[in-house]
């Protein structure tokens, strides 16, 4: 096989994987249903359904800026990354939902490959290129395609997790700094750096180690830099939190104890919360295995905190896509999928559920 | 080099939202003002004159009501006195129902305005509050009303239309012009814990959640 050969494929895999989702919406779009919960004017437009529920919020911030609005769910929980990206899209001409869309869908291919190249950093070349490949078609990731971030977090966030690996410190708190601005989990992801400096310490120049340090604090700082801008903006440094809030996150300790004590009321108002459920139950089971095949404690852990903290809110409502970003979870199904005929059977499965996921765009928010 | 790069992470990271989002408006910023007032109060009286000349008074008051027949749940409601002659709504969600024990749903588009017209915090709120989620048009100016310099908040559509004037800085409610046919300017100030006890008693059985009415 020629060195390029599995970047290809894994590239190629990717953009099939994201093909599916786009037919998918179109298929909708064409059969004029099912419409759900978000109307048939979405479903009029082409690719509409993909920038529902939360990408109609980016969409929002992208063209009005940002406002705090007391006692009703309002879009200062939203992080500014992407409407940044949609608004400077929009400039050069391209509508918001398109736009969008076609970024999300670019950038998920780029970030696909960068997820290859950071298994391979990391684990044996075959864990790598199927943990890129299961990552791809994973069934939560039709939210790659819509209107959201998490496509953009992702590159960004391995991008910044890969250059770290090779030492390019300032680099990596760039692009650190970027995916913190996009969703603030993936500040979480500082831990296998912090993990990695601390390892690489002793034999690092002294003029090396501020920079990596960097690479540590950086995202944390850029994610830090909203709370600001909403205080400047808004008059209200408390903004973001009290719109989460009214998003029914408020973040407390035994917030994960209410998210299992309340669950049956809540599954009873909303059956979707099942997906949640299972996926954050699955997420969780994946990441053990990789911490057993040998992915660092570091990287477990962060991905753990990325599936385990939305649950301080007292819900599990959304963390299948949350769990998008606990990336040694790909990496633990790729070991379960060592055999060729398990791995093409969870890559079929997968696109299934993906197509399922898609379908149920209109019934629920991911 | 760690103090640079952390610094210039922030520097760049504000500068980007400072320069590529656009702001609110100075209006949307203020009605977001009064949105609090309103959020943040639960007792608001009035006073108005009818048509035909009659003073009519009202106190609304933002509390939780039910389980009772027609609403099975305990939700927040705008519990509503005015007259004479005296008359009680309770208002849940959009959804009037007229009466303070046994409740009967009331479609009426005069119900709907007294609502407004009593300056009801969390109605009014609600109806702000979306309008400014959908970006609708919002203004905000200065007005003198009678010796009084106050800002006037007009939103909602024609039929639809409020002019709320409010204390800039403060956003205490002090009168409102309400649709469907803005008619008589209402007096408003806020309403005392006293009024709010009142209230309570008056509406009390449907906020003790009795059932089987």
């Amino acid at each position: 096989m020629s060195a390029r050969r599995p970047y290809l494929l894994v590239a190629g895999w990717a953009a099939f994987t994201r093909l599916v989702v786009i037919v998918t919406a179109l298929g909708m779009h064409l059969a004029g249903g099912p419409h759900g919960l978000v109307g048939r004017r979405t479903l009029h437009q082409t690719i509409g359904v993909l920038g529902t529920w939360d990408g109609a919020w980016y969409r929002n911030v992208a063209q009005h800026g940002y406002l705090l609005i007391p006692g009703h769910q309002s879009d200062p929980a939203f992080f500014p990354l992407y409407p940044i990206l949609l608004r400077a899209l929009h400039a050069v001409g391209l509508p918001y939902v398109a736009g969008g869309v076609l970024i999300s869908n670019l950038v998920f291919v780029v970030a696909i490959v960068g997820f290859y190249e950071l298994g391979r950093e990391l684990l044996p070349e075959e864990l790598g290129f199927r943990g890129a490949l299961v990552a791809a078609a994973f069934p939560a990731g039709f939210a790659y395609s819509m209107l959201y971030p998490e496509s953009v977090v992702l590159a960004a966030l391995v991008l910044a997790l890969l250059l770290a690996l090779r030492g390019w410190w300032i680099a990596s708190a760039v692009a650190g700094s970027i995916a913190a601005l996009g969703r603030p989990e993936a500040a979480l992801f500082v831990i296998p750096v912090a993990a990695l400096v601390y390892a690489r310490w002793r034999r690092l120049p002294a003029a090396e180690q501020g920079e990596a340090l960097s690479a540590v604090v950086a995202p944390a700082a850029s994610a830090a830099t909203f709370p600001l801008y909403l205080s400047w903006t808004l008059h209200n440094v408390y903004a973001w939190s009290w719109a989460e809030r009214a998003w029914g996150r408020s973040f407390k300790l035994d917030g994960i104890v209410r998210a299992f004590t309340g669950l049956p009321s809540l599954i009873g108002q909303n059956h979707w919360l099942i997906r949640d459920v299972v996926f954050a139950a699955v997420y969780l089971v994946l990441l053990f295995v990789a911490w057993r095949v040998g992915v660092g404690l570091a990287w477990v852990v962060a991905g753990m905190l990325v599936v385990v903290l939305p649950l301080t809110s007292g819900s599990f409502v959304s963390d299948a896509r949350f769990g998008l970003f606990a990336l040694p979870a790909y990496w633990g199904l790729a070991a379960l999928t060592r055999r060729r005929l398990i791995l093409v059977a969870v890559l079929l499965l997968s696109l299934a559920l993906l197509v399922g996921g898609t379908l149920s765009i209109p019934f629920t928010y991911p | 080099m760690f103090a640079a790069v952390v610094g210039g992470a922030i520097a760049t990271a504000l500068a980007v939202q400072v320069v590529l989002l656009p702001r609110p408006s100075r209006s949307d910023l203020d009605a977001v003002g009064v949105e609090r007032w309103l959020v943040r109060h639960h007792v608001v009286d009035g006073v108005w004159r009818a048509p035909d000349g009659r003073r009519l008074t009202s106190t609304c008051f933002e509390g939780w009501i039910g389980p009772v027949r027609l609403v099975r749940r305990r939700v927040r409601a705008s519990l509503l006195v005015f007259g004479p002659p005296q008359t009680a709504l309770v208002g849940v969600h959009g959804r009037i129902y007229a009466g303070h024990a046994r409740l009967r749903r009331d479609r009426s588009a005069a119900s709907r305005a007294a609502f407004e017209r009593a300056g009801c915090p969390s109605w009014l709120g609600g109806r702000l509050g979306d309008v400014l989620v959908q970006n609708g048009k919002v203004s905000v100016t200065d007005v003198t009303l009678g010796s009084r310099r106050v800002a006037r908040v007009v939103f909602g559509r024609k039929a639809a239309r409020t002019e709320l004037y409010v204390v800039r800085g403060a956003w205490v409610p002090v009168a409102i012009r309400a649709g469907p046919h803005p008619g008589p300017l209402a007096q408003l100030h806020p309403g005392t814990p006293a009024q709010a006890k009142r209230i309570q008693r008056f509406f009390a059985p449907i906020t003790r959640g009795r059932s089987g009415q």
